[in-house]
């Protein structure tokens, strides 16, 4: 029941990020269109800050789906090697 | 055009993203690997890059209304101050007052920045309500304004300079910065209105 929720979370997290990628750069198109001291600095300081922050909230969400991944797989090898173990295992006398 | 372009390519990505929903497989991750990451990094770049452009020109430092007098008197074709002269020099031009006001030497770009953003905290808290009237007669350069800086140009060395009776009178003083170049007795100040401002509030 666990891997539910890690799948929402992550969804969550790259919606999340889109969302303030959008913020980020519509901060930093600012500054370019309008090159005065108040949109440049708040696409030079916020923009980029809000950019980072989604950029990493992205990466944390690919990293949580990795590792997701790595576990299904772990747990397919572990459940695997049970079988082999249970059909080469010598019959009880 | 490039931070636009890279903003755009970005915006389309994430609103098919957050619109259509996509299942998570590997290409959906490059493809957000692009819209989230590589795109909005090419924006930021470029957009670094055009910031810092603009912080150097005269628009810019004009757009604060305390500055406004100072820009106009630069932008005047019939003004005759220090200051408007230099701007009608080609290579000083829409980006005279950064030339004139910055720091130089080897980390002379980073303490002129720094010094952009005391700038900005001075005119949010203390200049931003006040009148022009009153900025023209409150508002000082912070320190003493350099030699060093009129000197990037004008070196001091070429003969022609240093035929000029005065130059060569006050030459050590004039390197050794103990005369200022923009002193009355001199060039006098580069922006003279806001002088005058001073010694009528003075008065």
């Amino acid at each position: 029941m666990k891997l539910p929720r890690v799948r929402v979370r992550m969804m969550v997290l790259l919606r999340l990020s889109a969302v303030l990628t959008l913020v980020g750069l519509a901060l930093m198109c600012w500054a370019v269109l309008q090159p005065t001291p108040l949109p440049t600095i708040v696409a030079m300081s916020l923009g980029q800050v809000v950019g980072t922050v989604a950029f990493g909230m992205f990466i944390l969400a690919i990293v949580i789906d990795l590792r997701r991944d790595a576990r299904a797989r772990r747990r397919l090898i572990d459940s695997g090697e049970k079988i082999h173990q249970d059909l080469h295992e010598e019959p009880p006398a | 055009m490039i931070a636009i372009g890279a903003a755009l390519l970005s915006a389309v990505i994430l609103v098919w993203f957050l619109l259509a929903r996509p299942q998570l497989t590997r290409v959906t991750r490059v493809v957000l690997l692009m819209g989230i990451g590589v795109l909005p990094l090419m924006t930021a770049g470029t957009g670094n890059l055009n910031g810092y452009n603009a912080t150097k020109s005269r628009r810019f430092c004009g757009g604060c209304h305390v500055m406004g007098p100072y820009a106009e008197d630069s932008d005047n074709l019939k003004s005759t101050t220090l200051a408007a002269r230099h701007a009608r020099n080609p290579h000083l031009g829409e980006d005279n007052c950064y030339y004139c006001h910055a720091d130089y030497g080897m980390f002379g770009t980073v303490t002129t920045k720094i010094g952009g953003m005391r700038h900005v905290y001075e005119y949010l808290f203390n200049y931003r309500n006040m009148s022009l009237e009153e900025a023209r007669t409150s508002i000082h350069l912070r320190g003493r304004y350099s030699n060093n800086t009129c000197m990037q140009c004008h070196s001091t060395q070429l003969p022609s300079w240093q035929a000029i009776g005065d130059h060569k009178a006050a030459l050590e003083e004039i390197r050794n910065d103990t005369t200022s170049c923009a002193s009355a007795g001199c060039h006098g100040p580069a922006h003279p209105f806001s002088k005058s401002g001073k010694q009528e509030a003075q008065r």
